[in-house]
């Protein structure tokens, strides 16, 4: 049996046609779904404000790929959040530039999309480990806002952790 | 030719091993993004800044993005940061041996560090014998 199909209609007035099932590992969309009552016969038209039709294209992507993992544990402070093991396939699928890999977060935040927010945000924390301070406002483009003696009381806070 | 080095050979793999690391690390750059891009870290909302945050697990990535501007020095010094960071390297044990014992307000940085220090004691005793 085919699965029942919806339409999301990204900011921009694109429509995709996507399986129920997938679209559905949005917390948001499947909420959506629940409250309307939206029947799986009609033709629904999920209207998605806040993303685009490019971003909306890669979230899909994304959820089709991933459509048959596990659902994610409810516990929020879970231990595999720290761990970098991002796969291969998410590796290449986020291989974009920052502006997009932002997006991509302010998208999966939005649609509440667990499994994306995680890889997501593991990239751009991948992208601050081992870099000194000026290195992360370079690499975020990121302008220094403390002024001298601001800079010198957070160096000091820090410091003492350092201490053996 | 004689070398008072050793295997000339070997000798010549080191020169050829340092010669590829530093070449390497020649070629690595921090590429900075087009000023352009749209939105920036920082523009996204505090909570997935926080999102980010919590998913360093070394303490010295959060000290530095401490210090890299105000909004993640303020992200990095909630209390959550520092909790979770002593949940994920500490069991609930360990945690308790730091734990203040009365009603002290417990300052988590505090607890982090003082498990850290503890836990580094150890094993450098451990290794010592």
């Amino acid at each position: 049996m085919e699965m029942p199909n919806i339409k999301l209609q990204s900011s921009d007035g694109e429509t995709f046609e996507v399986d129920v099932e997938i679209a559905k590992c949005s917390v948001t969309i499947k909420t959506m779904l629940e409250d309307l009552g939206m029947d799986d016969e009609e033709e629904e038209v999920v209207p998605l404000p806040n993303v685009n039709s490019a971003i909306l294209r890669k979230v899909i992507q994304w959820a089709t790929y991933h459509k048959d993992d596990p659902p994610p544990p409810e516990d929020d402070e879970n231990k595999e959040k720290r761990t970098d093991d991002i796969s291969s396939w998410d590796a290449d699928f986020l291989k974009v530039d920052q502006g997009t890999l932002f997006e991509l977060i302010l998208a999966a935040n939005y649609l509440d999309i667990k499994g994306l927010l995680d890889v997501t945000c593991k990239t751009v924390a991948n992208m601050i480990k081992g870099k000194a301070p000026e290195e992360i406002r370079k690499t975020f483009n990121i302008k220094n806002d403390f002024t001298a003696s601001e800079e010198e009381q957070v160096r000091k806070e820090n410091e003492w952790c350092e201490e053996k | 030719m004689k070398s008072p080095l050793g295997s000339q050979l070997l000798w010549h793999q080191h020169t050829a091993k340092i010669e590829r690391i530093l070449s390497m690390a020649a070629e690595m750059q921090i590429c900075e993004p087009n000023p352009d891009t749209h939105p920036k870290l920082l523009q996204l909302p505090e909570e997935c800044i926080r999102e980010i945050i919590l998913r360093l697990s070394d303490h010295k990535d959060l000290t530095s993005s401490a210090q890299a501007c105000e909004q993640m020095a303020s992200i990095v010094g909630e209390q959550r940061v520092w909790r979770e960071l002593a949940k994920f390297h500490f069991t609930p044990q360990q945690i308790d041996l730091v734990l203040p014992k009365d009603d002290e307000k417990i300052d988590w940085k505090t607890v982090y560090h003082s498990l850290k220090k503890l836990v580094d004691l150890i094993n450098r005793n451990y290794l010592d014998v």
